[in-house]
């Protein structure tokens, strides 16, 4: 059977007897979701790609351990979710907590700027700023969702959660984001 | 309202499809490197196995040296044992068991 047609469980016990072609094909399927997740904990894309490559490098090395392979996917992100938070919390230490600094009224006029839609600012910056002010599980689902593609019950088993906590925490995600991007139409698009 | 999608499209990592396949190159590159690398506790016992064999061989050269090499009597020792057990049976003496080790060969140190 070719590896293109394989399915993940049949990639990853190929992966596990050092096949590359599966390897890579594994990569090529879960890097986005991977970097989805990521991004959603660190809000950068810089670090989203770096946590995303680690843990896909620690996923390889410990995937004898991997008892369900079909379920690939959930025990990657969980990986991916771990070394996300273990990155946030060196980058907090290192920037001696900078975030403590920042005062009511510098975030209010970050928000408003947001709102103001400044043309300096891309769509990229935009989106980046506006997730940064919903929960890290909020964002998770937003971005597995509306980015990724994946379904309620997808996510609900790569983040332990429920499928209706997903829905709730998709919802309230996009109705902060919608809030805080008013006025930038070209954001919302009818996939449904 | 919030049943639509959010267009998120601008943080897709596949937007740029060259940075995408730099990752996939690096990641796939990284981990089949590491699939393919043993194991800690397999590398180490791979490189203690010549060291074993080194150390077996050097036991055997001086074990089989020692085998091949007559044993030192002491002068004093009686040319036949056997004479030596003799003479102490018709005497009725109990040797000392310096005399004794002498005579099969073995030393004594009276001292320890």
């Amino acid at each position: 059977m070719a590896v293109m047609d394989a399915t993940t469980e049949e990639l990853v016990s190929r992966a596990r007897q050092g096949d590359a072609d599966a390897c890579e094909l594994l990569v090529r399927r879960h890097l986005r979701a991977a970097y989805a997740v990521a991004l959603a904990v660190v809000g950068s894309t810089a670090d989203a790609e770096d946590v995303a490559q680690e843990a896909f490098l620690v996923a390889f090395e410990r995937l004898d351990s991997c008892r369900e392979p079909a379920r690939f996917s959930g025990w990657l992100l969980q990986i991916v979710r771990r070394r996300a938070y273990n990155a946030l919390d060196h980058r907090r230490v290192r920037t001696t907590h900078a975030g403590a600094l920042m005062t009511e009224n510098a975030e209010r006029s970050r928000v408003d700027a947001l709102r103001q839609q400044t043309p300096a600012v891309g769509r990229k910056e935009r989106l980046l700023e506006a997730l940064g002010h919903l929960s890290p599980i909020e964002r998770e689902v937003l971005l597995l969702h509306d980015l990724e593609g994946r379904t309620h019950g997808e996510i609900a088993a790569a983040l332990a959660i429920s499928e209706v906590g997903s829905r709730q925490h998709l919802f309230k995600g996009r109705h902060v984001l919608r809030r805080l991007l008013t006025g930038e139409s070209d954001t919302e698009v009818g996939h449904g | 309202m919030d049943d639509e999608k959010i267009d998120l499209s601008p943080l897709d990592l596949a937007q740029d499809p060259a940075r995408f396949e730099r990752l996939v190159a690096r990641i796939t590159g990284d981990a089949v490197a590491r699939r393919q690398r043993p194991p800690l506790f397999a590398a180490l016992v791979a490189l203690m196995r010549p060291a074993l064999a080194m150390a077996a061989l050097s036991v055997a050269v001086i074990w089989g040296g020692a085998w091949f090499v007559p044993a030192r009597r002491p002068s004093s020792a009686a040319a036949d044992p056997t004479q030596t057990l003799l003479a102490w049976a018709a005497s009725g003496r109990v040797p000392e068991p310096g005399e004794i080790l002498s005579t099969f060969g073995g030393s004594h140190d009276p001292g320890r």
